[in-house]
């Protein structure tokens, strides 16, 4: 694979974005970094159309991604040359591609969040490893420009402000996965290397993108304008993922709260006190509930502790995972990895490390309790 | 209590935005009042005369309706705050101090904490200054800081939660690969790996400055103490074991056990400083830091009264002494006149009765 991104990078998009670094341009850097306002920059300046971070993409984009996709699918495979890894076009393309898919396909939505989970791990990992090898000046345009925090450079470290830090990271839906322990803090200052600058920034981008999708995937559900090609690439993708690992029964079983696992007990404590959780932790809540064979109104009353409780809204929200209204599908509650991917899972290693999933360890803790009585009975019975 | 609030209730102390807070009441008959709003500090004042509460407590939040159920309220922002309690912070089972008998020298060991809690977290790592929080003698076994910065008050419980994980359970050191097949235990030099590194040199070099024995290798010694700052120290891969055992003891250490509940709590209801503790007599008491050096609650802290009671002493298990009078082990069975103050001290901790015989 041969970075041909300078090679082939469109000159109007760098001579319109002349980057604050003098050694790469910001069409590299909008491949390097799709998500950015370099990608955003590089979408406006060669495609025309809105900016890249909209909730809702305009027909123009769409129209240029179709032509993409049919030039790829014309040659054939022996005839394409070499992969272009971080040629703009491609991976600008490529991310729109992808978050518009997530948010528009008709997958269940805990599935759109455990997909985007996997893309955005690996793409911010792939941040990290670029982003440590750009100039102190180019990390700090994309801490101020895209994460909305400004570094002070000391020398060979920047600091970042614990405030700054702490008031953008808690409005994230799902908070970075470094904790405030494991940060290098002096007076209110973050202080970082390099290399330790690179890898916060993975993590807040990490955020930053699945707080994106989810706010794509609550638009997309009742846009008109879903794209035209994304039916195709759903039917493409039934061959990765066959979708009867997307639905299953209900497991009706009494509901004993003690027997919750740890994230649903720690979902339904946060709503009780009127917290606003994320998008995702709802619906882990309400397909959790339903699976275990709760009441659709027990759910509802659960939400209405939310402080941002809107009745309709939320039985509506509530009937579509039960199933009752639109695709008539009813959801299954995330796996661990998936409330993992989405840092939800409150806990470090798993509750049973062979179940992995919030339901198989309610299961497990009713088995465990049965197996206790049974033999409590027994010992009583024996001394009896 | 009537004596007391008659001539100090102005020092019930009036919070930021009054009438954004929920107030709650505990009452001598059991009774428990809350979703209770005041407009002003004097509406306040005047409701304490006349209902005499056992027990004044205002919330940590400001609610668009602080008076509405809980529902309703409109939660805008919270105090963030810290509950230094003696029995989880002494990290005793201690029955005395279950009961609320605290000695001066237990009361000290809290201040130690409370010191720590302020000086390494909320100061060194959180860089706020005495403008940004609020101390309190809690009126009983211990002591309540509120940060009232903006940033803080605004943070959900999932922060919080790691506020309370940074200050109470500390970070153990997260060990990397260094040059020649060595591992480094710190990978940065600030915040909870400097802090854990400095108490690792002084405890190591003052022990072998004591020719104390250590059951660290040497060579781990000598790296310590001339490694200047947390990245410099790497040790074999062997050595990681016994290294990881002073590290826990570090963390012990350098921990403050706070009260995890209360911390998270984001509509959390806290005594009112200056009202009284129904269940210990004592007030709770705004105290700047540099008060807290000579604050000692049997002298500082006590209800402003005059009068006497008689008392029938039947258990008092330590020495109190409050306003130059005292009671203690020694006066079981005997029926003693002693000041208000500390006859409802000792009485509502079950240590004596009022003697009716006298009344
Ligand atoms: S391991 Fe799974 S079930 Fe347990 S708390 Fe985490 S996400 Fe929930």
């Amino acid at each position: 694979m041969r970075n041909r991104c300078n090679a082939r990078s469109s000159e109007s998009a760098v001579r319109i974005l002349e980057s604050k670094e003098t050694s790469v341009d910001s069409a590299t850097l909008a491949a390097r970094y799709p998500f950015s306002h370099w990608g955003s920059s590089f979408i406006l300046s060669s495609w025309g159309g809105e900016e890249l971070r909209e909730e809702l993409l305009n027909e123009s984009v769409y129209a240029k991604l179709g032509k993409i996709f049919s030039r790829a699918q014309r040659s054939a495979p022996e005839t394409i040359p070499e992969v272009d890894y971080l040629y703009p076009e491609n991976e600008v393309s490529a991310y729109i591609a992808i978050m518009s898919f997530l948010a528009y396909s008709d997958y269940p939505e805990n599935y759109k969040m455990r997909l985007g989970g996997h893309y955005f791990g690996w793409i911010t990992r792939r941040t990290v490893t670029l982003l440590e090898s750009e100039s102190q000046g180019t990390i700090r345009e994309y801490y101020q420009t895209d994460l909305g925090l400004p570094l002070v450079a000391q020398g060979d470290i920047v600091s970042l402000s614990l405030k700054d830090y702490l008031a953008k990271a808690s409005k994230f839906v799902s908070p970075p996965k470094r904790t405030l322990a494991t940060l290098p803090l002096r007076r209110g200052e973050i202080i970082l290397s390099k290399h330790q600058a690179a890898d916060l920034a993975g993590d807040l981008t990490f955020a930053y993108l699945a707080g994106l999708l989810e706010r794509k995937i609550q638009v997309a559900r009742g846009a008109t304008n879903k794209p035209a090609w994304i039916s195709s690439v759903q039917t493409y993708m039934k061959e990765f993922i066959p979708e009867s690992t997307m639905f299953d029964e209900t497991v009706n079983r009494p509901n004993d709260p003690t027997k919750y696992p740890p994230c649903i007990s720690l979902f339904v404590e946060q709503l009780a006190k009127r917290e606003s959780i994320p998008h995702f932790a709802r619906f882990a809540v309400a397909s959790f509930m339903r699976q275990i064979g709760v009441e659709k109104d027990y759910v509802v009353k659960l939400f209405t502790t939310a402080s941002d409780f809107r009745a309709e809204m939320t039985k509506y929200q509530v009937s579509h995972i039960y199933g009752e209204i639109g695709s008539h599908t009813s959801y299954t509650a995330p796996s661990c990895d998936s409330l993992k991917i989405s840092r939800l899972c409150p806990i470090d290693g798993y509750c049973n490390p062979r179940l992995k999933h919030p339901v198989s360890v309610y299961l497990w803790k009713w088995r465990l309790a049965k197996g206790e009585s049974r033999r409590a009975t027994k010992a009583i019975s024996n001394t009896e | 209590m009537k004596e007391h609030y008659d001539s100090s209730v102005g020092e019930v102390y009036c919070p930021e935005s009054i009438e954004l807070r929920e107030f709650g009441f505990a009452f001598f008959i059991g009774q428990f009042r809350r979703h209770i709003s005041f407009k002003h500090g004097r509406d306040l004042h005047s409701y304490i005369q006349q209902a005499l509460p056992k027990d004044v407590y205002y919330s940590v939040a400001s609610y668009r309706r602080a008076a509405a159920p809980m529902a309703d309220k409109g939660w805008m922002e919270a105090e963030l705050p810290f509950d230094l309690d003696a029995e989880q912070v002494l990290r005793t089972d201690d029955p005395l101090v279950k009961d609320g008998w605290i000695s001066n020298i237990y009361y000290e060991e809290i201040k130690r904490e409370l010191f720590k809690l302020l000086d390494n977290f909320i100061e060194a790592d959180f860089g706020l200054t005495s403008r940004d929080y609020t101390i309190a003698f809690s009126g009983g076994r211990g002591f309540h800081v509120r940060i009232t910065d903006r940033v803080f008050k605004e943070l959900g419980s999932q922060f919080r939660r790691q506020i309370v994980e940074h200050v109470a359970l500390g970070h153990m050191p997260e060990w990397a690969p260094a040059k020649r097949g060595a591992i480094a235990p710190f990978t940065h030099d600030y915040g909870w790996d400097l802090r854990t590194f400095s108490w690792l040199k002084n405890r190591v070099v003052a022990h072998r400055d004591r020719s104390s024995p250590t059951h660290l290798p040497l060579r781990i010694v000598s790296q310590l103490a001339t490694a200047s700052k947390p990245t410099e120290l790497c040790v074999r891969r062997t050595d990681r074991k016994v290294l990881d055992e002073y590290l826990r003891e570090a963390m012990n250490n350098l921990t403050v056990a706070i009260d995890e509940r209360v911390t998270v709590d984001l509509n959390r209801l806290l005594r009112a400083a200056g009202s009284v503790h129904g269940g210990s007599g004592l007030v709770c008491k705004i105290l700047s830091k540099t008060d807290l050096d000579g604050f000692e609650p049997l002298t500082s802290a006590v209800m402003n009264l005059r009068s006497s009671k008689r008392l029938l002493v039947e258990n008092v298990p330590l020495r109190v002494e409050i306003k130059g009078e005292s009671l203690g082990p020694s006066d079981k069975g005997k029926s003693i006149e002693v000041n208000s103050a500390l006859a409802y001290y000792v009485v509502v901790r079950r240590g004596a009765k009022f003697d009716i015989k006298a009344i």
